[in-house]
């Protein structure tokens, strides 16, 4: 049986992508960089075949830097200039997909999964 | 300041448009050439130089009446604007201008699925939904619905539509499934579509025709309005989905493969955009070309035969799905095993016999409308982001495929590259694409793969073939060759654009369609 059913929906969506990240609270900050990282780079950078990048970067650097999540030696800078740069394959990302303070929660997350606080 | 400013356009008055066009969408959306967030609407892909598309400004507004007041300033200041959606129009130009210097209007913050009504089957979204938000939005909501997502799974739904895209579940093309569209006009004013026009109708996503001429098509691959809105029809999540590879041992299957494929999709016991895929599409999954040849030019056919063997990959490989009621698609199934037996040596693969194998996975994942960017594995072929996708349609005939295929890998091969094909099948033709891979560090290499390119448009042109899309580079070059009774076609477009957009702001050159008074040759 199909239900009838009308949804006008914008909060969702809105919400995934303007998001933003609050100071201070740095679990909610992982969270959201994850949630992020699952939108907008897992499909490259996921582990394993089928990844381009996970693929491209064990080619370039071993597999046990192919996955970037975690990674100690990736700095926050420099993974944001990658992001908003591009580099080689990987395309940039405008900041109306992902906003500066998304970017931050990203980055933060990237570096630091677990939710410990990234130097700066 | 910046450096940059649209051909014809003072200093004064593109300062004064910038302005104005802050006043609309607040000052961080609107980013001048000296901002470096401008690096994200460079065309990062194309063998032509980065600076010869790249954009004065981008201007980002959250609203259709934001768009009207930015066209409305776009208008009185002469700035020429190019509309995009998501933006990630990869192999034709990414998020990029026709030319330099144009300002780039980024739809991208538009990014709500208005509605979806799962009584009729249809969804009315925004410009900037992309695939992936559209997908769990779907997910989110648990409705019995699919979409339908191109390999580039960072585009989204109305920019893939509106330049042609396709997909791979049974409602992969896209632009039969659209239905209804809001567009801004170059004066700003505002028109919807069919039965958008009549006040009060709600069957906006449900009629495509509304009363008198049909005109959606007039707003796609083209400069004629900004589009805010489309609807789009849904597909029914099916009770079964059956997908399915065929493997091919040689090269010259594809004649048979061909035409025993297209009774199936005619009578649409396959109903979806099937592919047939040749060997290193599917090898760039597992390998690069480093691994087989350190020196220069296309690999040979006996290293093509190796890595078919190492990695238990078809010369050509043919993905499709049957989709319906279980019974019904059981029975369809031995219709399909009993045609393809008849190709010596094909090789018959579900799902179960294919277990984590990511190129059987992904092809699986896009026939049920998944979004998955696996496909860019392409990229790493021989490195260096290089990519420009040549694509001509073919009838679907065998003989024609074949000789598609002989003409592109001569050209290719001729050039120094390796053919890197698919075909993509429609309901009675084939998008022929070359996906044409190149290391943009190397300028020679860049340079050979723009020549190739050319010169493929010329050999297929003379064997009547034409190609449904292309890159910003080329966009002239192509419009040229569909040149019946002196150029009537294209005749016909310029007379629109200077009825619809007589100050010609509106991305100036798209396909080949330029505003009174600007030539391809100007340009350059
Ligand atoms: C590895 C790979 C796989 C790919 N697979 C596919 C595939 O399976 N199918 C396919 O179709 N393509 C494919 N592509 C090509 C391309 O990347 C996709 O079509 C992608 O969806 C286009 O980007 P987009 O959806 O973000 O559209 P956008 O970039 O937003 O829009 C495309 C163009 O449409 C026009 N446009 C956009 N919005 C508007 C508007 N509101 N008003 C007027 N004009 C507008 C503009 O000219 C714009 O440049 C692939 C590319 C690569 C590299
Ligand atoms: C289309 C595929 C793709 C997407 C999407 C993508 N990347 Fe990448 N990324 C790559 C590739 C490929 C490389 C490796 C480039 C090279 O060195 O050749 C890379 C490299 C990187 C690097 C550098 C790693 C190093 O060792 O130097 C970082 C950091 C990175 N990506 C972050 C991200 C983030 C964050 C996202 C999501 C916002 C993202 N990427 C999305 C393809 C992608």
């Amino acid at each position: 049986m199909i239900v009838r059913r009308t949804l006008t929906a914008a909060a969702l969506i809105a919400m995934m992508i303007v998001g933003t990240a609050h100071a201070g609270d740095m679990k909610n900050s992982v969270s959201h960089g994850e949630q992020i990282f699952n939108t907008q780079c897992i499909f490259c950078h996921g582990q394993g075949l089928g990844h381009p990048a996970w693929q491209m970067l064990a080619l370039k650097k071993g597999k046990a830097k192919a996955y970037i999540v975690g990674r100690t030696d990736l700095t926050p800078l420099y993974i944001k200039h990658v992001v908003r740069n591009g580099l080689i394959e990987m395309p940039p990302f405008r900041v109306s997909q992902i906003s500066n303070p998304d970017l931050d929660a990203l980055a933060q997350y990237i570096t630091h999964p677990d939710g410990a606080q990234s130097a700066k | 300041m910046n450096a940059k400013l649209p051909r014809g356009v003072s200093k004064e008055q593109f300062a004064s448009a910038m302005n104005a066009m802050r006043k609309v969408v607040g000052n961080q959306w609107v980013i001048v050439d000296d901002n470096p967030l401008i690096a994200g609407y460079m065309d990062t892909y194309s063998a032509a130089p980065v600076s010869s598309t790249a954009a004065s400004a981008a201007v980002c507004p959250a609203s259709v009446e934001e768009v009207q007041q930015i066209v409305k300033i776009a208008h009185s200041h002469r700035i020429p604007i190019w509309s995009i959606a998501t933006g990630r129009n990869f192999a034709y130009g990414g998020p990029a201008p026709r030319s330099a210097g144009q300002v780039v209007l980024d739809l991208r913050r538009m990014n709500r699925v208005l509605e979806v009504n799962t009584e009729l089957g249809y969804a009315i979204v925004e410009p900037g939904v992309g695939y992936v938000d559209f997908y769990n939005y779907m997910q989110k909501h648990k409705l019995p619905y699919w979409i339908d997502c191109a390999a580039n799974g960072m585009g989204g739904v109305m920019g893939n539509t509106l330049d042609h895209g396709v997909g791979y579940t049974a409602y992969g093309d896209h632009l039969l499934m659209q239905c209804g569209m809001e567009v801004v006009m170059s004066d700003g004013s505002l028109m919807r579509t069919g039965m958008g026009a009549l006040p009060n109708s709600t069957c906006f996503p449900l009629y495509k025709y509304g009363y008198g001429p049909y005109i959606d098509g007039l707003f796609t691959q083209s400069n004629f309005g900004v589009v805010t809105k489309i609807g789009l029809w849904l597909m029914p999540e099916p009770p079964a989905f059956k997908p399915f590879k065929v493997q091919f041992e040689s090269e010259d299957d594809l004649y048979q493969a061909t035409e025993l494929m297209l009774p199936l999709k005619i009578n649409m016991i396959i109903p979806n955009a099937a592919i047939t895929t040749h060997l290193l599409w599917e090898a760039s999954l597992f390998t690069t070309k480093h691994e087989w040849s350190s020196g220069p030019g296309a690999l040979p056919q006996s290293t093509l035969r190796r890595i078919a063997e190492k990695f238990d990959i078809g010369m050509w490989n043919f993905y499709a799905a049957l989709y319906g009621m279980p019974e019904v698609v059981e029975e369809n199934w031995k219709l399909v095993e009993a045609t393809f037996q008849k190709i010596k040596g094909a090789k018959i693969i579900l799902g179960e016999d294919r277990k984590g194998d990511p190129s059987f996975d992904y092809r699986a994942r896009l026939m049920r409308g998944e979004p998955n960017l696996t496909e860019f594995s392409l990229l790493n072929w021989v490195g260096g982001g290089g990519h420009i996708n040549f694509s001509p349609i073919s009838p679907a005939s065998g003989d024609d495929a074949m000789k598609q295929f002989h003409m592109i890998r001569q050209v290719c091969e001729k050039y120094g590259f390796d053919y890197i094909g698919e075909f993509v099948i429609g309901w009675r033709e084939q998008h022929h694409i070359l996906m044409l891979m190149f290391n943009r560090y190397d300028a020679d290499e860049s340079k050979r793969a723009h020549d190739c390119f050319a010169q493929l448009i010329d050999d297929a042109a003379a064997q009547g073939y034409g190609e449904y899309r292309t890159n910003l580079h080329f966009m002239d070059a192509i419009a040229e060759t569909y040149n019946a009774n002196d150029g009537a076609l294209l005749k016909m477009h310029r007379r629109v654009k200077r009825a619809l957009d007589p100050a010609g702001i509106l991305a100036p050159g798209k396909n080949g369609i330029w505003p009174i008074g600007e030539t391809p040759e100007t340009e350059s």
